[in-house]
């Protein structure tokens, strides 16, 4: 466990947007922005959003919170940490950029909405109950952070696991 | 209307590649150790859509570009998954500060230009 928490500590980016860790020394590199990679995070983040969105049509609303915004803010950061982990190991090809930028920037990043997670707080401090908004909003950064580590956690265990029993090759 | 849905989702996707752009932007021109762009989007992001929703419930804008503007386009611009990545990044380095900073700060910042937002939009 404290083992694979080093491990991800040394291999995955700061600023995962558009830093890239170099496996070799560990050393996060910034990608030049280009206007392909503008498309990629469109065509991505027009997906995300089409998602979120049909979510918090269909969820219900629990004590004027949007249970559709939890769920895409636990799910969005665990999907993130797991990407991000399988993709810190081996090299950065073109493909794997492109699988950052389209699933990492703009998918996940747009099926999670800050904005919303401010506005739900504010529409429950409104109305007086100043224990639920923060309650809510303290609860949602945790999960946040769990849930990042939780999908680092579980792409690692599997890269392990690919490791110690890689596929006969045919 | 039917095809709102995509217009709403054509608005993120706009608002996630200006995520990006600005992402780069900041990055390149600064190189801060501490991932500040996504404050300054998160933060603005928050602003405008209690601003839409202000300008919504006093009756300035109609719902449907409402919608496409803050559940689309802010939507997509703004996003926790990214941030709850820095902050577990920031927590692993042990640099506690900058890690609650960035998560309980931020959101605390959020949640007040939200409401300032939301009491603006409505004023006007």
């Amino acid at each position: 466990m404290n083992r694979l928490w080093r491990r991800s500590r040394n291999r995955l980016p700061m600023n995962s947007d558009i830093e890239v860790a170099r496996t070799i020394v560990g050393v996060p590199i910034a990608v030049r922005i280009r206007p392909g990679y503008l498309g990629m995070a469109l065509l991505g983040g027009a997906f995300g959003t089409l998602v979120r969105f049909g979510l918090t049509l269909v969820a219900p609303t629990w004590a004027t919170l949007n249970t559709g915004t939890m769920l895409v803010n636990l799910l969005g950061p665990f999907l993130l940490g797991a990407l991000l982990q399988s993709l810190s190991v081996g090299t950065e090809t073109s493909r794997r950029r492109a699988l950052r930028i389209v699933v990492g920037v703009g998918f996940l990043g747009a099926l999670t909405s800050y904005a919303e997670l401010a506005l739900d707080i504010v529409n429950v401090a409104e109305r007086g109950e100043v224990v639920l908004a923060v309650t809510y909003g303290v609860a949602t950064i945790a999960l946040g952070a769990l849930a990042t580590w939780l999908g680092i956690f579980a792409a690692a265990r599997w890269q392990r696991h690919a490791e110690r029993h890689p596929e006969v090759p045919e | 209307m039917t095809l709102f849905p995509l217009l709403v989702a054509a608005a993120g996707g706009i608002g996630a590649a200006l995520r990006l752009a600005l992402n780069g932007v900041i990055h390149r021109r600064v190189r801060p150790e501490y991932p500040i762009a996504m404050t300054i989007i998160n933060v603005s992001g928050s602003f405008a859509l209690g601003f839409l929703t202000g300008l919504l419930e006093g009756r300035m804008l109609p719902q449907p570009w409402a919608i496409a503007l803050g559940a689309g386009l802010v939507g997509g611009f703004t996003a926790f998954s990214t941030t709850s990545f820095h902050t577990l990044r920031l927590v692993q380095e042990k640099r506690w500060w900058a890690a609650v900073a960035n998560s309980f700060g931020m959101l605390a910042l959020a949640v007040i230009v939200a409401g300032l937002g939301l009491w603006l939009g409505w004023m006007l």
